[in-house]
């Protein structure tokens, strides 16, 4: 049993197979899964900032409104969107629903993701005067 | 019992996986609302001041914030364990996983909810 596993093991098994839709949403899910987790520590330590160092705070915030990280924030929805909403297509396959139709499931919820991402894109840059 | 820890069907994994489902579904609502009052319905400058004045003006709005506290440190450690469980089958190496998520997760809900409860009552 311990040969068939690890990190690169695992790794290289699901690479090959992410040919496949299942795989690939699944492999999408975990990255946009790290993703957030990620996001989510620097979110709770830059908001620490707050009531430890107010001028800090302000200063980070300020940064946070440049547009290199708006752009970032993009990202940051785009992950959310996908992460939620394959979250939404596994939580039917455990309701037995669709699961013969999982492919063409997964390409409806990445369309939906695709279209919220762009409208937020369209939004971000009207609101910033980009075009 | 090997094989039902082997194949996740345990009471533990059985409820880590229901709970996962439960906070996805809380998640979705109160990151929505967090977006939306942080963000889109008459935001507040996102200066410290700002930032207090708006969590000690409504108790429900800060309760909603540490309820997301709550749900994303669950959703997100639990998530990670479910990622490790993938690479590591041996049981001592997830234990000491399990064990160590844990410990992450509760020094920073406990880190989180002194910070919202910090803002809420200054001083």
């Amino acid at each position: 049993m311990a040969k068939h596993s690890g990190i690169p093991y695992y790794t290289k098994r699901v690479l090959r197979a992410s040919r496949e839709t299942g795989t690939f949403a699944h492999l999408l899910h975990r990255v946009t899964g790290l993703l957030l987790v990620v996001y989510l520590f620097l979110h709770m330590g830059v908001i620490s900032f707050t009531f430890l160092d107010g001028k800090t705070f302000d200063d980070l915030m300020a940064t946070f409104s440049s547009p290199l990280f708006l752009i970032l924030d993009l990202v940051l929805f785009a992950g959310a969107m996908i992460h939620g909403l394959n979250g939404m297509r596994i939580m039917l396959f455990d309701a037995g629903l669709f699961t013969r139709k999982q492919k063409v499931l997964f390409w409806v919820m990445m369309a939906i993701a695709a279209i919220t991402v762009l409208t937020a894109a369209w939004l971000l840059g009207t609101l910033e005067g980009w075009w | 019992m090997r094989r039902a820890e082997e194949f996740g069907t345990s009471k533990r994994s059985f409820w880590l996986w229901f709970l996962q489902r439960v906070s996805s579904v809380g998640l979705i609502v109160v990151l929505l609302i967090h977006m939306l009052v942080w963000h889109y319905i008459n935001p507040p400058e996102l200066t410290q001041q700002e930032v207090g004045k708006r969590l000690a003006e409504s108790i429900l709005f800060a309760t909603i914030e540490a309820l997301l506290l709550g749900f994303v440190m669950f959703h997100a450690l639990n998530g990670v364990r479910n990622v490790a469980y993938d690479y590591w089958p041996k049981p001592g190496t997830r234990r000491i996983v399990s064990l160590l998520l844990l410990a992450v997760g509760v020094v920073l809900f406990v880190w989180g909810a002194f910070v919202l409860f910090k803002l809420v009552f200054p001083g």
